[in-house]
Formats: structure tokens, C-alpha cells, sequence
């Protein structure tokens, strides 16, 4: 990106601070006029892709900050969530937390397929100098299942 | 940001009232009061999400977990959804067709719905 985003913040990577980047984006989505489908899909996928960096950081045993930053362009909104932790598993959070029941398939992994249910696209780059940098784009959402 | 957790119990049904936000933060909470019911020998547990604001996959993954415990024990649990947004996600990830959902508590505990 060569314009600067709207809103930039940096969070320790701790899991209370997940809620202060979900609110965050959801006003910021809200005063760049997206719809509140689009605006409660913004302050989900943000909060995934920002749960994940804060386990993988913990994980990498690190504690640099997350970063988040957030975009509006016209009916959508672009986020950018980069940590500097290693993402060897994407999503694997809900595993991290149930570790006895490995066998429930459904339990593993949901936030990817989450994510990829609520954004137009998502992107996992590598970051300059270490880390995940996730990228994901969300309009008016996906049809209404 | 807060969840608000309550156990009650409704004849033989143990119903946890959730208010507020479930994400990791929050989420072990409900973990744990899910472990405390099972191992207290719960059979059977209504989780009421009516004025749950929020659900993420970190709760997701500690409903299934709980799920699997009472089914463990041959008990049962169900789900109260109300709103469409959190519904979506249950639908997203599929996990619609593995929960008991209902539309109200009453529905929930087996009692008819009130007339409208």
C-alpha cells in the first residue's frame, strides 16, 4: 500500500486486547459506511486473524506487538493483521484450547474456514523480517447461508 | 468487554445463560463451567446464546468440546440461537448439522412454544 491506512494500532499480544481490535474495526467499518452485515464480518474476521497472531506470537515466545491496520475503499473494507510468531498451523487456536478431543474433526482449524466465510479474499504473506502478515478484504459478505 | 455465565437448572436440564462476548479471552470460562457440570455429572445442558453479542471460532471449539464431554457422559446438549449473525456462524463452519439448535429456551427444554 502506498496511501497510509485509516487506523493503525498495535497490541500486546495478549488475548484481552483481541476485543479492543474487534471494536476498533467495527467502528472503523461503521464510519467508513459499510452495511452492518459488513460491519459485524470486519469485527469477526479481525478478531480471528488477530486471535491467531496473538497465539502464535505467545507461541514463538515472543512479545511483540500485533499489529493491525484498516482500510475503507468505497463498499469495502481491507485489514491487515502481522504478527512475528510462525505460523506452522494456521488456526490451530481451537485445538490449542480442547487438546483431548483431537478426533472431532469439525473442532480443528475453524477460523480459516471462517475467515474465508466471511472476507472476499484472504492472503497469508510472509512478513519482512519475520512473521505472518494475514490480508482480507470484506464487502457486503457472502450470500446469507 | 465481558461475558456473564450462569448455571441453573430447569427439572433435570442444566441451562447455562451466556451475556455478553465469547472470544479468547472469555472462552476458557465457559470451558470451565461446561467441565464443572460434566464432572458434577450433568447429563444434560441447554447453553442459552440469546444475548451472546459475539461468538468466534475460539468459542466455537469450546462448545464442540463441551458437546463431546456430556456425550461422553450419554447426555445431551443443545443450543439456544436467536440471532442471525451468530447462527451464520454456526452455519459457516458447518457446525449447524452437529448441534441440537433452537429458536427459544422453552423450545429448548421440550416445552411448546407460547402462541403468538
Amino acid at each position: 500500500m502506498t496511501e497510509e491506512p485509516d487506523v493503525e494500532i498495535h497490541i500486546p499480544p495478549k488475548p484481552e486486547y483481541v476485543a479492543l481490535v474487534r471494536h476498533v474495526i467495527g467502528a472503523t467499518a461503521r464510519m467508513g459506511g459499510l452495511s452492518p452485515d459488513a460491519v459485524e464480518n470486519a469485527k469477526l474476521a479481525a478478531s480471528e486473524a488477530s486471535t491467531n497472531a496473538v497465539v502464535v506470537t505467545t507461541k514463538a515466545r515472543s512479545d511483540e506487538p500485533v499489529r493491525v491496520t484498516a482500510e475503507v475503499q468505497g463498499d469495502r473494507i481491507r485489514l491487515e493483521v502481522a504478527d512475528r510468531g510462525r505460523h506452522d498451523e494456521p488456526a490451530d487456536i481451537v485445538e490449542e484450547m480442547e487438546p483431548t478431543s483431537l478426533d472431532f474433526t469439525f473442532e480443528r482449524g475453524l477460523s480459516l474456514p471462517l475467515i474465508r466465510g466471511l472476507a472476499d479474499d484472504v492472503a497469508l504473506s510472509e512478513r519482512e523480517g519475520g512473521g505472518t502478515v494475514v490480508t482480507m478484504t470484506i464487502t457486503e459478505g457472502p450470500p446469507e447461508a | 468487554m465481558n461475558l456473564d455465565l450462569e448455571t441453573s437448572k430447569q427439572g433435570e436440564t442444566n441451562v447455562v445463560s451466556l451475556r455478553g462476548e465469547i472470544d479468547v479471552y472469555t472462552a476458557p470460562r465457559l470451558r470451565q463451567a461446561l467441565i464443572d457440570l460434566v464432572e458434577g455429572g450433568a447429563k444434560d445442558i441447554v447453553v442459552d446464546m440469546d444475548r451472546v453479542d459475539f461468538l468466534d471460532s475460539t468459542g466455537l471449539g469450546v462448545l464442540v468440546g463441551g458437546l463431546k464431554r456430556v456425550k461422553s457422559n450419554e447426555g445431551e446438549m443443545k443450543l439456544v440461537v436467536t440471532q442471525d449473525r451468530i447462527m451464520k456462524i454456526f452455519d459457516i463452519t458447518g457446525l449447524a448439522k452437529v448441534f441440537p439448535v433452537f429458536g427459544s429456551l422453552e423450545e429448548a427444554l421440550g416445552r411448546a412454544p407460547q402462541d403468538a
